[in-house]
């Protein structure tokens, strides 16, 4: 997911929630400061613009026109209480038509574009002497149409900025409490929140490693109750396998106890002998047991080997079927001429490059040349063959019995071994095939040839 | 160095059953043989005597065959080292021939396969092989290159020389027909398999007095086997 752009993978939910929370709940709160403020700001400014608004009034009220010309004649004291406003420097300045002026401050300016003969009011910002200053521009006209005056005053911002600031003081400080409270609670509530989280974690860490019984998801929320599930679908698999693997190593210990018995038979037997004739056929019969029990023990660690996850496809590297067929093939043929059948091989390709482990392959390849020459006819004819098209596919093919119908499947468990069937073995020939194929992504079939017999088993590569 | 004929073999293996297999089989075979049964007690005896081969058990307690190998080959002792495993992992397989080793065996093997192997190595480190190869009633004379049936020589052209060499050298094993192709037939002679086939026919027929035949196996090749009646009587 990229949703943890910023955040390394591992860090915690509830930074990563604080991460994804608080940017967009601090612009929203930014945007609701700026538009409390603005308006604050407003209402500020508004009264102060109408108190100035009164100064210019009052200092209208005091022009005299004489001939259209206006003059102004204020006492000490009235100019007095008219400049000097508490906090703030108050100046004024009244203009004639001309553009004269007749009284008050000349460096305080007209707004742009202001005509006093349209009789404007006109609020701006101004400076003095590069003192920032806010003004009213108001233009009066003499007693019957005579002559015009334009009166300005102004004031310096001290009391407006200092209500700005308070303003903002008071606007923001509760919204600052406001986002660390959020924090606070997200915070908490996070750590609420994932309680059953902690309580699921404890759980699986108190666990035996033989307890694999399922997890209560009854009291998990619902959104954590899919992790329950799914750990306990994986303590369900964990608990087959392993009941797998017991059975399995109480049917190889059972299997092994067969050969080893008549180990133990045979010695007992040349012991008692005082012939020996009989002594060597014993030795024999020693040797036939040993390699029994000891082909039953590289079955057992071929079938650890392709277990999947055993080794993970870590040795899968190409392989090339066609050659690997040929030589598997070859090593057989002094075997199948001991068991007096002609083992032959055909391809329809040179080369047959597919990805797998080559060791484990030619192990597949050996039981199923293995298996016809024990379950074929003798004589007879066991064939490898190769097809490349249109699937991958290796098959072995013998003229013995065949297979019975309902046996085809079955075949290929271990341990499994046909009814009836006059020869020894643990079973675990075709389970090997098996295995071996399902960790390539092969699929392995057993078919009967005809009618009369024959078994013909098939590899199919995807 | 020892003379040919008195090879000394150390032995190391700590399974004691085993251990006394397999020094009977080397003395079986005319060997000198010192057994030890643990690696620290290999690793002093490699380095006082001279050996001409060792058998090297990997499985050993304390100080394995992994640890023997290297000290032996840190002292440029070149002596022939067959290992024993009983783990056939290829890692460990590559292992031990990384380490110095010259061949190695999976347990449990066939004391023909060990003898075999032994003879093999004995024979590799002594420079010349065999003069000869010899199968049934046949001796082929690898110098001379000629073969003899009970003191008879066979008439043989010059490619059915080199196709019986080929065959004898692996005896009981199968031949690929391209390697006889390639053995016997130069490769701008653009000769298909049939000529082996018809070489091979001719042959077959000139070896049945020597009690050898050559079975053809399908879609692989041949392999020349020695008649039971005639392996016996060899």
């Amino acid at each position: 997911m990229k949703l943890t752009l910023g955040l390394a993978p591992g860090a915690s939910l509830r930074a990563k929630l604080l991460y994804w929370l608080l940017p967009p709940m601090l612009a929203v709160l930014l945007a609701s400061l700026l538009v409390s403020y603005d308006v604050a700001l407003r209402v500020g400014n508004d009264a102060y613009d109408g108190g100035l608004l009164d100064d210019a009034t009052d200092i209208a009220g005091q022009i005299r026109f004489s001939t259209g010309q206006p003059s102004l004649d204020l006492t000490a004291q009235a100019r007095e209480m008219l400049t000097s406003t508490p906090g703030d420097q108050t100046y004024f300045r009244v203009l004639n038509s001309r553009g004269e002026t007749v009284a008050g401050e000349n460096a305080l300016p007209l707004p742009n574009g202001f005509a006093a003969e349209r009789r404007q009011l006109a609020y701006y910002d101004a400076s003095v002497r590069g003192v920032a200053v806010r003004a009213v521009a108001m233009a009066l006209g003499g007693p019957d149409g005579a002559g015009t005056a334009t009166v300005i005053a102004a004031e310096t911002l001290r009391r407006r900025v200092g209500i700005q600031h308070r303003l903002l003081a008071l606007v923001l400080l509760p919204q600052l409490a406001l986002i660390a409270a959020a924090c606070a609670i997200i915070w908490f509530g996070i750590t609420r929140g994932l309680r059953p989280l902690r309580e699921l974690t404890q759980a699986v860490a108190q666990r035996g490693w033989n307890d694999l019984t399922a997890l209560d998801s009854g009291r998990t929320p619902r959104e954590v109750r899919p992790l329950a599930e799914a750990i306990n679908g994986l303590m369900r698999r964990l608990s087959s396998a392993r009941e797998g693997q017991q059975r399995f190593i109480a049917n190889a210990a059972h299997q092994l106890r067969t050969p080893l018995a008549g180990l133990i038979a045979q010695t007992e037997v040349a012991l008692a002998e005082g012939e020996p004739q009989a002594h060597r056929a014993a030795l024999q019969q020693l040797r036939a047991a040993s390699r029994r029990a000891v082909r039953l023990v590289n079955q057992l660690l071929t079938l650890a080997r392709s277990e999947p996850g055993n080794e993970p496809g870590v040795r899968f590297g190409p392989v090339d079927l066609a050659q690997l067929a040929e030589r598997v093939t070859m090593d057989w043929v002094p075997e199948a001429i001991a068991c007096n059948a002609d083992l032959g091989y055909a391809s329809d390709c040179e080369t047959a490059i597919t990805e797998g482990d080559e060791l484990l392959l030619g192990e597949m390849l050996s039981n199923l040349i293995d298996n016809a020459l024990r379950y074929g006819r003798r004589p007879g004819t066991v064939t490898v063959s190769l097809t490349s098209r249109p699937q991958l596919e290796i098959s072995v093919q013998d003229d013995g019995p065949g297979i019975p119908e309902e046996e085809l499947e079955r075949v290929f468990e271990r341990f499994h071994r046909v009814p009836g069937s006059p020869h020894s073995g643990a079973g675990l020939g075709l389970a090997i095939v098996r295995e071996i194929a399902q960790s390539h992504g092969a699929t392995v079939q057993a078919r009967r040839v005809s009618a009369a017999g024959g078994a013909i088993v098939v590899v199919t590569f995807a | 160095m020892n003379s040919e004929d008195e090879m000394h073999v150390l032995v190391v293996e700590d399974d004691e059953v085993l251990a006394d297999a397999i020094s009977t089989q080397m003395r079986a075979m005319s060997f000198i043989v010192d057994t030890v049964h643990s690696g620290a007690l290999a690793d002093a005896a490699l380095s006082t005597r001279g050996h001409d081969l060792v058998v090297l058990d990997i499985e050993l307690p304390v100080l394995d065959g992994f640890e023997v190998l290297r000290r032996l080959r840190y002292r440029k002792d070149r002596v022939p080292v067959l290992i024993l495993t009983a783990r056939d992992a290829v890692h460990d397989r590559v292992r031990g021939l990384d380490l110095g080793a010259d061949d190695y065996l999976v347990k449990p093997f066939d004391m023909q396969e060990l003898q075999a192997r032994v003879r093999a190595l004995v024979r590799r480190n002594h420079g010349a092989g065999d003069s000869e190869l010899r199968a049934g009633r046949l001796v082929f004379d690898l110098l001379g290159r000629n073969a003899m049936v009970e003191g008879q020589r066979l008439e043989l052209s010059a490619r059915e020389t080199q196709l019986l060499e080929l065959l004898l050298r692996r005896v009981g094993r199968v031949v690929s027909k391209s390697a006889l192709l390639q053995g016997a037939y130069e490769w701008d002679e653009g000769v298909g398999p049939n000529a082996v086939e018809v070489q091979i026919h001719r042959l077959r027929r000139k070896l049945v007095e020597a009690g050898l035949e050559i079975r053809t196996v399908r879609g692989l090749g041949y392999l020349m086997k020695v008649q039971e009646a005639a392996g016996q009587a060899a």
